[in-house]
């Protein structure tokens, strides 16, 4: 009996006395939890239309300030879009790798890109972007980036046909 | 009438599926976005999601950082690791709303040189369009886009010892552009702090990261001085710790 009771003592000691390490330990840890960057694009449009463009139409433009079109084409034109979502303040590099190489022959077609930009999540006013190839940026505060791709066709003395390119939009997370 | 009536049936249908291809979201989630590792872990993995609408189909290859023609001590500059990188799988499909792993791996790290290894993996998406569905206008100019998110991996061999000049770009009231150019041994991160000569007063600070040269802009919270202070401070939550020596801090003249 005796040693039934003294058995029972040890064990509720040893067993107080884990329970006060544990709370020592949880009382000593501190959770430290460093969250990944990550970066997420959405794409709107993946293709740059300017419609159909008679054989000596001048310069056709794609404006990506306003989404319009100028110059002497129709039927139905579209621009690029991209969405770039990620923490306020996330700095990111866009590149534009444009198609069409300079410089022009007379009878080639030439192409050359024009970019704008919000900081809105939604449909926005779009600030006109610098021609350069590429673009430094922050997420704005609301956690987005929106940049609208147009450009500019210069396709005056090229043979009459359907030209299709291909350009190439690098974005990187710096 | 009953043949006419299905060809009318037929273009409905694939104009609907030309326009719902159009209207449904093509989107990639990565994380992480950025990747600073040694060479006790030459291994790791990327998480692609798909919160769109659409199947992503996305095409993996890395490249490594473009070789300074001004540098003639070679052996000091920046590694290219691509070279040793191996990504698994090359390409996947993602369907919307799915989340797939891709793993990486640098293969015997060891004969690398002391200091950071640059690889940028990029992911290149495009819309999973099946064979009979894709449809081109006949007479439309039309220039395809390709998006491609680039996720930057340095691996650092031993201690990395970036070496910054700064230098002004340009400068007005409100901003300066800094020309930061790396002559040492691997990329640098972290933020950027103006302050006078003395390090008493500060004038601005912005994050960068520095791989050979890059231009950075910093808003401006005074007008500086004719000689300023341009001091580094090390984005240790990143960088494994002890890896990566930090710049010392250096006087500009305007």
């Amino acid at each position: 009996m005796f040693l039934a009771r003294l058995l029972s003592f040890l064990c509720l000691s040893c067993l107080a006395a884990s329970v006060g390490v544990a709370k020592q330990h949880a009382a000593m840890s501190v959770a430290v939890e460093i969250i990944p960057p990550t970066l997420t694009l959405s794409v709107s449009s993946a293709r740059l239309d300017f419609g159909q463009i008679g054989q000596n139409a001048g310069p056709v433009e794609l404006h990506p300030e306003s989404g319009e079109r100028s110059g002497e084409a129709y039927g139905a034109h579209r621009l690029a879009g991209l969405l770039l979502t990620g923490s306020p303040g996330t700095q990111v590099t866009v590149e534009v790798l444009p198609p069409f190489s300079a410089p022009r022959s007379a009878t080639q077609p030439y192409f050359r890109h024009s970019w704008a930009r919000s900081h809105e999540c939604t449909q926005a006013a779009f600030e006109r972007l610098p021609d350069t190839t590429t673009l430094q940026d922050k997420i704005g505060e609301s956690g987005c980036t929106q940049i609208r791709v147009g450009g500019t066709l210069f396709a005056n003395q090229a043979p009459q046909g359907r030209y299709v390119g291909e350009m190439t939009v690098q974005i990187t997370q710096l | 009438m009953q043949k006419l009536a299905r060809i009318l049936a037929a273009t409905l249908l694939l104009t609907h599926v030309s326009q719902a291809q159009e209207t449904s979201e093509l989107a990639l989630k990565v994380t992480p976005a950025f990747k600073w590792t040694t060479d006790a872990v030459p291994y790791g993995d990327l998480q692609l999601r798909n919160p769109g609408t659409a199947a992503a189909e996305i095409t993996i290859v890395a490249t490594g950082i473009a070789a300074d023609p001004d540098r003639t001590d070679a052996p000091s500059a920046i590694g290219d690791l691509s070279r040793h990188l191996t990504v698994f799988p090359p390409r996947l499909i993602i369907p919307p709303g799915e989340t797939r792993i891709v793993r990486y791996a640098v293969m015997d790290p060891a004969p690398l040189s002391e200091g950071g290894h640059v690889a940028f993996i990029k992911l290149r998406m495009a819309r999973r369009t099946p064979v009979d569905q894709v449809r081109i206008p006949d007479t439309a100019h039309a220039i395809r886009i390709n998006y491609e998110l680039r996720v930057p991996l340095i691996l650092l061999k031993g201690v990395g010892e970036p070496e910054i000049v700064a230098q002004i770009a340009s400068q007005d009231e409100k901003k300066l552009i800094l020309n930061l150019s790396n002559r040492g041994n691997s990329p640098w991160a972290g933020t950027v702090h103006l302050s006078s000569a003395d390090g008493l007063q500060s004038f601005g600070s912005g994050a960068v990261v520095v791989f050979q040269e890059g231009t950075f802009e910093i808003a401006l919270l005074a007008p500086l001085p004719d000689t300023f202070q341009v001091g580094f401070e090390s984005d240790l939550d990143w960088i494994p710790e002890h890896s990566l020596r930090t710049p010392t801090p250096v006087l500009v003249s305007r």
